[in-house]
């Protein structure tokens, strides 16, 4: 069997081919990490209102990139950030979503609070800073800056599939959002890639109605539906479960219809026979 | 609506209803009446405060550092003082840290015992110093000139001057050896600290520092919690009832949640009460003292939670050693100790270092309640109520 080992060699020596020779555009981003000059001029830049859009999103993905590995950087977080809370309110788009994005990654409060407001207003999708879909992906990245209440109204009235696909990701599972995630996993208008997530979301907190309608779609149409593989894990990963005898039932479907489904609906198959122990 | 509008119109309902704006309106007011308000603004620290409640953890941070911040206005008052400290020995927000370090200047006298409490907020926020404002809570970015946390902390020190002076050799670290890891405006606020302390002490030489702490843990004349039925559930999904445990033997009692991101709060919290434990077994009192840690989210933090948890923080789980969740009656466990924590929805949006030391009566004895318990001292406490137990079951 061929391991890493075998292949330890040749990976040592282009490392240190790579490490003899960083390419010209590698050692242009070193250099800028390691230099207050020119954070601070890039920074400068940024609070410049005379600064094209172009440059503005230009600097933004830079300082981006160096802020992963540059020690200067978070000497000028105070700088930067002020600079980038000014462009919250930009007049160019793409400008905007690099200062938001930048500035939610990092949890600024002020960027959260920016985002929060616009989610609960009743603006229109146009005249938002960024699109809702992307208002909850960037606020989602810190668990305690988007709220469950703020998300079940998107889920319930998505200004556009793609929002509510990010509203259904970021939902807790808990007994307040079972009903509302499991209308919309019943509702075939709506879009997959929202409804296939729910499933492993709902699974474990109303079991007994994801189980029946699992079982009631499943003997309905079979493995072929699109919805059939999330179906089939979603009942895969019941923990453990007042309802065993209808759980079991369902398992015993899906493993008929098995020869059926397709590699997906197979591999979720195949999680029947690994149960995920329960949570005690 | 105005500050003036918010007051003549009588006191507004302080409670998660009131907008960001309003509660503002009504701090400025306070701080524009001067000293006589300060008392006012004191319970507007308290994370469990009703207004917090239901408000994002940013949000939550924002209002209480703005309220915080009008102590150097005002005047602070002593009963604001363990407020300061928790926010500059545990908090990793820049507004909380700056408005903490702002009120200190509203001190009618400096205090040297501060010094320590600022020179370790530096540590906390140096890596993610912002851009702060007091003068308005609704600022308009970006800002022309500003201070950051920073500079509130190195401005303060200044302030406090010979009563200072202990910290130059911290300065002068930073200077020398963490010097990289600040900007020139901030180096050059470092040295006109170091600067201006010196100066000050060779002008008003320091004649004591006393040594009281300011946060004091406190003993406490223990009266039934009134929660003896209360169900809880251990790190193995083993239930039982609040007396079954908390009676009998003297325990020690922490308050935590698994997804605590301030390492100075939870995760301390747990490694402190291992060491209580560990102690308490050095000391020969294994099987006379109970340690258990209580989650503040009995949501999230289930039995699997709860044991990795504690194990990943070497808790020694045993029949006197817990971790638990009360999962249907936490909210009886809160208002029995008047617990410092607050939500929005089932989720924590901030909450304070809390560990009590309960006598064999389940009766609350002492409370290490904002900074982390000495735990040396814990262990002392817990050896004294021990001792009392014994005496009083041989009638003694």
């Amino acid at each position: 069997m061929t391991t890493v080992s075998d292949y330890k060699a040749q990976l040592l020596q282009r490392l240190q081919k790579a490490g003899d020779q960083p390419d010209s555009g590698a050692q242009e981003m070193l250099d800028l990490a390691g230099s207050e000059e020119r954070i601070t001029a890039l920074i400068k830049l940024l609070s410049n209102p005379a600064t094209p859009a172009a440059d503005l999103v230009n600097a933004i993905g830079t300082l981006a990139a160096v802020s992963i590995f540059s020690k200067v950087l978070p000497t000028q977080s105070a700088e930067l950030t002020n600079a980038l809370r000014g462009l919250i309110n930009s007049p160019d788009a793409e400008v905007r979503r690099q200062a938001l994005s930048y500035l939610t990654l990092r949890g600024d409060a002020v960027a959260q609070q920016h985002l929060r407001s616009e989610l609960q207003s009743s603006k229109p999708e146009a005249d938002k800073s960024v699109p809702t879909s992307q208002a909850i992906a960037m606020l989602g990245v810190d668990k305690k800056a988007i709220d469950k209440a703020l998300l079940l109204n998107i889920a319930k009235n998505p200004p556009d599939d793609e929002s509510l696909v990010q509203a259904v990701r970021h939902l807790p599972a808990d007994k307040d959002t079972a009903a509302v995630l499991m209308g919309i996993l019943q509702d075939d208008s709506k879009p997959l890639a929202a409804r296939a997530l729910i499933p492993d979301i709902v699974n474990n907190v109303d079991s007994s109605a994801f189980t029946a309608y699992a079982k009631q779609k499943l003997e309905q149409y079979g493995a072929a539906s699109e919805i059939a593989p999330f179906l089939a894990s979603g009942v895969a990963n019941i923990q453990s479960d007042k309802n065993q005898h209808q759980v079991e039932e369902t398992k015993t479907l899906i493993r008929s219809l098995a020869a059926e489904g397709s590699d997906a609906f197979q591999k979720a198959v195949s999680q029947l026979n690994n149960p995920i122990l329960p949570d005690k | 609506m105005r500050a003036d509008a918010v007051i003549e119109a009588g006191l507004p309902r302080l409670d998660g209803s009131l907008s960001e704006q309003t509660f503002a309106a009504l701090v400025d007011r306070l701080r524009q009446r001067g000293g006589e308000s300060a008392p006012d603004l004191v319970p507007l620290l308290s994370v469990s405060h009703e207004v917090f409640r239901g408000r994002f953890a940013s949000s939550a941070a924002r209002m209480r550092a703005y309220a915080m911040a009008a102590f150097h206005d005002t005047g602070l008052p002593d009963q604001a003082v363990p407020y300061v400290v928790e926010v500059l020995e545990t908090s990793f927000d820049p507004n909380l840290v700056a408005a903490a370090a702002r009120a200190v200047r509203g001190m009618a006298v400096p205090d040297a015992r501060l010094a320590d409490y600022l020179i370790r907020s530096i540590y906390n926020i140096w890596q993610n110093d912002q851009p702060v404002s007091f003068e308005s809570y609704d600022v308009s970015w970006p800002l022309t000139s500003f201070s950051t946390a920073l500079l509130e902390v190195l401005g303060t020190l200044a302030w406090l001057a010979a009563s200072a002076h202990h910290v130059i050799p911290e300065l002068e670290t930073l200077l020398s050896t963490f010097s990289k890891r600040f900007n020139p405006r901030v180096r050059a606020s470092i040295a006109h600290c170091v600067e201006t302390l010196r100066s000050s002490a060779a002008d008003f030489p320091r004649t004591c520092c006393c040594s009281v702490p300011l946060v004091e843990s406190g003993a406490v004349t223990g009266e039934d919690l009134d929660i003896a039925s209360i169900e809880l559930e251990d790190q193995d999904g083993r239930r039982f009832e609040w007396r079954q445990f908390f009676r009998g033997k003297p325990s020690a009692l922490a308050f935590f949640y698994a997804t605590c991101m301030n390492p100075r709060k939870c995760a301390q919290t747990i490694y402190n009460l291992v060491n209580i434990h560990n102690g308490l077994l050095d000391a020969g009192l294994d099987g006379q003292v109970r340690v258990a840690a209580i989650t503040y989210d009995p949501q999230r933090d289930t039995p699997a939670v709860l044991r990795q948890y504690g194990e990943s923080k070497g808790m020694r789980f045993g029949a006197d050693c817990k971790m638990m969740r009360a999962p249907s009656q936490f909210d009886g466990v809160v208002d029995a100790f008047d617990l410092g924590v607050n939500y929005i929805g089932n989720q924590v949006n901030d909450h304070r270092v809390e560990l009590y030391l309960l006598d064999c009566e389940g009766k609350i004895a002492h409370a290490f309640l904002r900074l982390q318990a000495n735990p040396e001292h814990a262990i002392a406490e817990l050896a004294r109520l021990t001792s009392k137990s014994r005496a009083s079951a041989s009638g003694q």
